[in-house]
This record gives C-alpha cells, structure tokens and sequence, in this order.
C-alpha cells in the first residue's frame, strides 16, 4: 500500500512561535505539549478543510525517547520535598498528555497512541502509523516525535559524555495519509524497515548516527537529528530518496518515491 | 477493513499477576471468592495524613527463572507474567529464538526515571549513582523483555496511560495479520509508585475505602500494580506447531474521546466508538457479545460514561453481564487492559462470569444493569469484549473469543 506523505513540520523550542489563538489552550501546557500541539497544527493547517472526513480519521502516533521527563521530575520534587502535588503538573507528566492535548484541541477522534523507545522512536510511531493507516483504522495519521530532556539528563550526559554537544529539544511532525489528496506532486511511502540490533543503556546518552540519503552520508548526534535531516531533505525534495540510518541500536532503511 | 483477508489470530498463552493472585489460576479463584486482598497504606504513599488501600503484589513476583540483574519491579512483573504464559503456551526460550517475535508491552509507571534517591542527590548538587541511571535506561519494557529472552522482532512500549495494554494486544493483532511476526508477546505491567499514589490523590480520585466500581456508594479508584499479557499467534502458525488454543482476539479498536485530559466524555463518545471499531473489525454486532468486561475505575465520572456508552450502544444488559473486577486488583494503570483480557477469556472460557468485587448496590441512576458482588452469570455465547478508558482521552476495545462450543 502506498501512504502519502503530505507536511512536513519541525522545529527546535527555541524557534517555536506558538499560533495566538492557540495562547489560551495552552496556557498551562509544558514545553513538551506546547511541541506537539503547535506542530500537529501547523502540520495540518489547511488539510482538514480541504478533507472534511469525520474527526474519527484522524489520528496520531507520537514516538518519543525521554518523554515528559522534566515534568515528571517537577511532580517528583512535590513528592520528596514534600508538597502538594499540583494536579495539572501530575496530569501533564503522564506521557500521551500531549497527545490528548493535540487531539482536544484538533478534534482527532481517531487512534491517538504514545509510543517509547530510547532508540529512533520517530520511526517506530512512523511504522505503527504505516499499520494503522494500512488496516484502515485510519486515512490521516500525524507522525510527531517530540524531546524535551531535562536537566538531570544533560547533567548525566555531561558525566558520562563529556564531549558531546547539549541536546536541543524540538518537535517532527508528519502527516501521513492513505491517499494522495490535492498536490500535484507528493512523496509517498513505499518501504519502512526497523531493525533493533543492540539493546540501550548509557549508549542512548551518546548517539551517533549516521544518516545516508541517496548514499549522501551525514552524521547525527541528537535524538531528533535523523528525522531532521530526512525532513530537510523531502521538504526540499523532487527525487526520490532512498533513505538508511545506521545506529548503534537501530537501523531504518526507507524509500520515497515522488508521485508526479 | 481489511479483516475478511486477515489471518485469525489466535491466544496461544496467558499470564496475570497481581494482588488478585500470583498467577491467573489463583486471580481467578480469588475473584470467584470475592477476596479484597488489599492494605491500608498512608505515609510514605499519599501526601499528609491521607490513607488509602492500595494492591500490592506479595510473594511470587520476583521468583521467575527469566529474571535478571537490575530489572525494576515493573519488569519483575513482566517477566513472572510472560514466564507463567510461556508455560501455558508450551514455548521454550529455544523455541522463541527460532522465531520473529513481536513485544508489545504498555506501561505508564515504567517509563519513567521516578528513582528518589538519584534525584535527592542530584538536587543537592551531588554525584548520583550512575548504576541507577543505567537501570533506567535499561528499562525500556518490551527492548528489555527481548534482550532476556533473546528474540528479535518488532518491538513497542505502549504509554498510553490506563488503556495502554489494551492498546498493545491491538498493536500485536496488526503485526500478526501483516506478516510482521510470527509469534507476539503483548499486554501490559505496572507498579505501585508513589508518584502515581500523590497524583492520583491530588486529582481527587482515590477512595479512601475499598473500591466499589458501578456501586451507589463508590468514593474512588484503589491503585494496585501488576501484569497481564497473551501469547498471540496466526491461528495457522499455532495448528501447525500443535499448540493449544485458548481463544482468539477477533476484533480491536481504538478512539480518542477528544474532549477534556483526565475526564472522560460523559457520554462515552470515544469508547462508543472503538467498541464500534473493534466489532467492525471482527465482522460482529453488538447482539454477539456475552459479556462485557468494563474498566470500572469506581470513580463517578468513569463509570457514569461507561454505562451510557453501553446503553447508546444498545447492549441488552439483562442477558449480557457487565462486570468490573478492578475491586479485587486495584487500578494497575498501564497493566490493567492485560490483567482483564486474560479474565474475560478465562471467563468466556469457563462459560460463566464473576460479578463486580465491591459492588453491593448498582447505582440506582443507571439506567444498566451490572453484575454484582457474589454473582455469578451463565453466559449466552463465547465472544465477550475488555474495554479500557484512559487519561488523555484514549478508549481502546478488545473483542475476544473462547474455545469450545
């Protein structure tokens, strides 16, 4: 089966300008929901519009390697501290928050799922969105990988890494559908494979991947840095991209080809 | 859908482990009982001089031959689960390193870095045991489960808060029905945590009494911690190997209520839906349920959507028992969806069905009827669904089918 590829948004936190009729919804939200929430709506500005199928088609598959993790270090602080444990903090440390939070607000009725995984997590959502699209629970699925960290993680990495650059969080989101839709031209998806080779412990603090797109390599050095890359790329793509990332504990092969 | 050309996948193996009982044999007789086999915990658990029964896990849970050096208790769980299910299934490690094996494993507590005492030392400008930092990152459920068990296949850990091991025996189904495995270990393992107990609390959720899902009294849910999973295979696979079937998982759905983070929709409008999914999935109608196993939190909110989902659903609850039997477990969170999966298909498979553990009196505003403390029902037919509810909105429905006529 073939799945479109049809947005592509990503972003560092530090780059994010959150849309202000989104301000109220997000009031309270972390850095974590803020990502997931503004790209799930940039990625799908317009598309709903354009495809008025019932909320129930949509849907998302976060991926993610720490998740929460500051979050839920704040609702820890509460409990070893001890002081009362803020029910808005403690709600927001629970994983799939941001994805309730972009289904809320976007009403996406359809197959909301966290998954967690210290190892291309990206990929593994990607592959679960393939599924899901392919068995017809869904026609359009948001791939989104979203990374926060905190500071005791940068903190240990800085211990146990002491040469690597800090991590910056940011946010991946694609749209992934079952047909092709409007656009003249459009990548889509012919080919996903994930394959865990190595199992994570301090090797998830020291990543270094390498990404070969069209035998061009490049060498990622951050948890969103392969999916970055490969989004850069189809962004400003017109070729096919046949795509292999090689990590110490996972190796992805991909193949784009462009649909005229 | 692509079910009518999907192989039918079948349960092979089970396994629960919670404070209902050590194994699924003892839960089951336990709940037939209607034993409450929780402790009062306070200081320590809950914030000030806040006390509550909590399920805890005794005895048998760290006895599995699979257990390894620094596991945490949610994967000793895990693990004397899967041990028990291998053995149901008649599979040996040999066996499964022939194999592609799927891991599907939800969790909501296991995913996290909760370690107390690295976090005091690091917040005092200290320097944290790295041991501990490793067993964290060392923890991830189902990249931890394969590495001890020394499989490969497509792995996934579920977070999708209380519904996840719900969500991960539907995420095996795919795998299976698209040729992804041959064999998937999936359903779900938590354990009690005190950050879980403080903010739970904090959302005025807990009882401070014992928990009555569906009762005119109910205050609250009870945590509890545990685990529950299937051996799932191609019906094909396992008539070829010679192994017993158990049931079959015939239909999945999953739908997001879309409406508020931690309430459900007060109509059910989510779980209308994936229970619609999953029967779609299956080829079935509602008319083809015998039972239905509901989260039944004891919370007001989660119950009253529950029922009016059932009732717009049009389940005649007269001939098809509701039942909950999280007043026996305690809310295990991202385990709760496994541990009542493998009770809906013992239930089916034993043709009758316990009623809800601390339900004396059904609410009388609910326009449903639900099987109570000390019941016991016949059921008509062998094709009975799990449902589970989940913060963020997510509803995830299982329909299972027993063996036998």
């Amino acid at each position: 089966m073939k799945m479109y590829l049809s947005a592509i948004y990503q972003n560092r936190l530090e780059g994010l300008k959150t849309p202000p009729h989104l301000e109220r919804n997000l009031r309270r939200a972390d850095d974590f929901i803020r990502l997931a929430v503004v790209a799930a709506f940039e990625t799908l500005q317009g598309v709903k519009e354009q495809n008025p199928d019932s909320p129930e088609s949509y849907g998302l598959i976060l991926g993610t390697a720490f998740g929460t993790m500051q979050t839920n270090f704040d609702v820890l602080d509460s409990v070893v501290t001890p002081e009362p444990t803020s029910p808005t903090l403690f709600s927001h440390s629970v994983f799939n928050a941001a994805g309730g939070y972009v289904a809320s607000i976007l009403n996406l009725q359809g197959s909301v799922v966290t998954v967690t995984d210290f190892s291309l997590p990206f990929f593994k959502a990607l592959q679960e969105g393939y599924l899901a699209l392919a068995s017809g629970r869904l026609r359009y699925c948001l791939i989104i990988q979203v990374e926060t960290y905190s500071q005791l993680l940068e903190d240990a990495r800085k211990i146990n890494d002491p040469q690597s650059v800090p991590w910056q969080p940011g946010v991946v989101c694609w749209l992934l559908q079952s047909e092709k839709g409007e656009r003249k031209k459009a990548y889509y998806l012919e080919k996903i494979e994930v394959t865990d080779k190595d199992h994570a412990s301090l090797s998830c603090l020291q990543i270094s991947e390498n990404v070969s797109i069209n035998n061009e390599v490049r060498k990622v050095n951050d948890p969103l840095g392969a999916v970055m890359a490969i989004g850069a790329e189809l962004q400003a793509g017109t070729h096919d991209k046949v795509v292999k990332i090689e990590g110490a504990l996972s190796e992805v092969s991909l193949c784009f080809r462009m649909r005229e | 859908m692509c079910s009518l050309q999907s192989p039918d996948i079948v349960v092979s193996g089970y396994g629960c482990i919670s404070a209902a009982g050590a194994d699924a044999q003892e839960s089951l007789i336990n709940l037939v009982r209607g034993e409450v086999r929780n402790s009062v915990k306070g200081e320590g658990f809950f914030p000030g001089s806040f006390s509550a029964p909590c399920f805890v896990v005794h005895g048998k849970s760290n006895n599995s031959f699979l257990l390894s050096q620094g596991v945490n208790r949610t994967l000793q769980l895990a693990l004397k689960c899967i041990e028990d299910a291998l053995v149901v299934a008649g599979m040996d490690l040999r066996f499964l390193q022939g194999k592609r094996v799927g891991i599907a494993m939800g969790t909501t507590v296991g995913c996290t870095f909760h370690n107390e005492e690295y976090y005091k030392v690091w917040k005092s400008g200290g320097e944290p045991d790295n041991d501990k930092l490793i067993t964290y990152l060392s923890s991830n459920l189902a990249e931890r489960i394969q590495k001890i068990l020394g499989v490969k296949g497509p792995r996934a850990v579920i977070t999708n808060a209380c519904a996840s091991a719900t969500d991960a025996i539907g995420v095996a189904k795919t795998w299976l029905e698209h040729g992804m495995c041959d064999i998937a270990i999936a359903g779900g393992a938590d354990e009690l945590s005190r950050i879980a107990c403080h903010g739970f609390r904090s959302l005025m959720l807990i009882s401070d009494e014992s928990c009555m899902p569906f009762d005119g009294q109910r205050k609250g849910l009870n945590l509890g911690e545990g685990a529950g999973l299937f051996i799932m295979e191609t019906e094909s696979h396992a008539t070829d190997r010679r192994g017993e079937i158990f049931g079959r998982v015939l239909g999945y759905g999953i739908a997001c209520d879309a409406y508020h983070l931690t309430a459900p929709h007060p109509q059910g409008r989510g779980l209308q839906l994936a229970v619609k999914m999953a029967l779609e999935n299956g080829g079935l109608d509602i008319d083809d349920l015998a039972m239905i196993n509901a989260h039944g939190t004891g919370t007001p909110a989660n119950d009253l959507a529950e029922v009016h989902a059932i009732e717009s659903l049009g389940v005649d609850t007269g001939t098809v028992p509701v039942v909950s039997t999280k007043g026996a477990t305690g809310h295990t969170l991202g385990a709760a969806g496994g541990i009542e999966a493998v009770f809906t298909l013992m239930a089916l498979n034993n043709k009758e069905v316990v009623g809800t553990v601390g339900c004396k009196q059904r609410d009388k505003a609910f326009s449903i009827e639900v099987l109570q403390h000390g019941q016991l029902a016949p059921l008509k037919g062998r094709i009975g669904m799990s449902q589970s509810l989940a913060f963020g909105g997510s509803n995830g429905a299982l329909i299972l089918e027993g063996v036998g006529s």
